[in-house]
């Protein structure tokens, strides 16, 4: 691929936002692409604002800060309204569970249920981010590939690979 | 209530620690907190012999950087509080000065400087220049009066207190070992007889009513989750850091009207060289001094246009270019060279200073 994807996943801690970014970015070394992934957070194990910011690109990544997301999933209110703005030519994925979107904002908004999916159909709300992941790749696709993707969410999380699988499926599978 | 600490005015003589803990009385100030490390000692032991006496407060610590934050926590109750300490006890506040600086805690610092690096001499020096500026891992939003005799003392340590809690910067009194333990004559006052108003001091903490419902939440974090909340934290600060500074730079300087070489020196060698710029004229040799009195912020456009007319800047100081790389970097462009008459850990004398002046005009 040429050129560069630039992704923002945004949410508070204990959400699972930096997983989502690990692998995204893990998925992009797979497939023997440049990546790199930033992390913002604060001091705290749960709340506060989570930030991953993830460059894919065919060449070297010059910046790793994320100027104007081609992807951003919002998954606070808090985050939406802080990151909202960046978003130009991309688009927004977000869990309404969380958020009322910005009907003023014209830039592509896509609502994905994940915390109540995850509840619903994998018994677990902590498989959303995964379910997220998987949305992401649907949209992704021309960049990663769902197989690598698969690999990269095994890596990265170590636990439930069973039910993550699902998720990742279940998530690609909605959009 | 207890009465003043000071009545009118009163001549005294006496030394520099205790005249800082008389200050800090006459401002009054609630608590202190310390930990005993020379040459600082005596501000703890006359503050913990006469507050009692006033209904002030003292705690021991275990160590300075518990003194420090005991500080921090003082300030955030409300109360007038202040430390003093030196050297390794100086590097061990630095974090919770940092902590004050990002928080915007008026915490007040008197610093004695001593011998470094490490323990160096319990004695003097200005080697705390750097450190007492710029330390912590921030950007030196502090502001850092330096004192050169017993009046400055007394005066800038009840003016600290007042800095502090007006613009919510942590302020430092920037003294050393000789004007520590030396003894001068020194008039004390009742800040109210000279028309000083003490700045009003305000809880932080405990509010009544509750945050976001019946008032502003306080906001009083050091601590962030991205690295823009940080930067938007940070530029307000750099801002009214900025705005500040000409309502509290000050600085004092003679002879520069048509010298030939300027003299610059701080704190108690800024005593010795305005002797030696009076010897100097005398002797027809058209010399000139400047003394920064804040180091922090340091008087920069009032030196220029000095420093731009001199021929030559000599900086004299007993540390090893911490003053002079301050001065450097505020006349950066300019074409004036500047040299160094530096001295660490040592006293300098005005001969020293007429010496250092005949050379470099020689030079």
């Amino acid at each position: 691929m040429a050129g560069r994807t630039e992704v923002l996943i945004s949410g508070f801690g204990g959400q699972g936002v930096v997983r989502i970014g690990q692998s995204l970015s893990l998925a992009a070394v797979y497939q023997g692409l440049y990546t790199t992934m930033l992390i913002s957070h604060g001091t705290e194990t749960r709340g506060g604002y989570v930030r991953s910011q993830v460059v894919i690109a065919g060449e070297p990544v010059d910046s790793p800060v994320v100027e104007s997301p081609d992807y951003f999933c919002a998954l606070s209110s808090a985050a939406y309204s802080r990151f909202k703005h960046l978003v130009r030519g991309g688009l927004i994925l977000y869990d309404p569970g969380y958020l009322e979107p910005d009907p003023a904002l014209p830039v592509r908004h896509i609502a994905l249920p994940a915390r109540d999916l995850a509840g619903k159909k994998l018994g677990r709300e902590i498989f959303a981010n995964v379910i997220i992941l998987g949305a992401l790749t649907r949209l992704m696709a021309g960049v990663l590939e769902l197989e690598v993707v698969r690999k990269a969410v095994l890596e990265c999380i170590r636990v439930f690979g069973e039910e993550n699988v699902k998720a990742l499926n279940l998530g690609y599978s909605l959009l | 209530m207890a009465a003043k600490p000071i009545e009118g005015e009163q001549r005294a003589f006496m030394t520099g620690n205790e005249v800082v803990a008389w200050a800090a009385l006459a401002a009054g100030a609630d608590i202190m907190y310390g930990y005993p490390i020379t040459p600082q000692n005596e501000i703890m032991h006359y503050w913990t012999r006469m507050a009692p006496r006033y209904d002030r407060g003292f705690l021991q610590t275990e160590d300075e950087i518990s003194a420090g934050f005991t500080t921090v926590g003082g300030v955030l109750a409300g109360k007038r509080a202040f430390t003093a300490t030196a050297g390794p006890g100086n590097v061990l506040m630095q974090e919770a000065m940092s902590m004050a600086e990002m928080m915007r805690l008026p915490t007040v610092v008197v610093v004695t400087q001593r011998g470094g690096p490490s323990t160096a001499t319990v004695i003097y020096s200005q080697q705390e220049l750097n450190l007492t500026c710029f330390g912590g891992n921030g950007e030196g939003l502090r502001i850092v009066y330096s004192t050169s005799s017993h009046q400055d003392l007394f005066n800038y340590t009840i003016k600290a207190f007042n800095t502090a809690w007006k613009y919510r910067f942590p302020t430092f009194v920037l003294g050393d070992g000789y004007q520590s333990k030396m003894r001068e004559p020194v008039t004390i006052y009742d800040p109210a007889t000279r028309g000083i108003v003490m700045e009003e001091c305000r809880p932080m903490v405990g509010l009544p009513g509750i945050a976001g419902i019946d008032r502003e939440p306080a906001h009083l974090r050091n601590t962030y989750n991205l690295e823009d909340e940080l930067y938007d934290r940070l530029t307000a600060s750099i801002k009214d850091y900025q705005a500040m500074i000409p309502e509290v730079v000050e600085w004092e300087a003679c002879a520069v009207d048509d010298d030939e070489i300027l003299v610059i020196a701080h704190g108690v060698v800024s005593r010795a060289a305005r002797a030696a710029v009076d010897s100097l004229r005398e002797a027809g040799i058209k010399a000139g001094y400047f003394r920064p009195i804040t180091l922090r912020p340091f008087p920069e456009e009032a030196l220029q246009p000095l420093a731009a007319r001199a021929q030559r800047i000599l900086v004299v100081e007993s540390a090893h270019g911490q003053l002079e790389r301050q001065v450097r970097a505020s006349l950066y462009g300019l074409e004036t060279p500047v040299s160094g008459y530096l001295r660490p850990g040592m006293g300098i004398t005005p001969e020293e200073i007429i010496g250092a002046v005949q050379q470099t005009l020689r030079s």
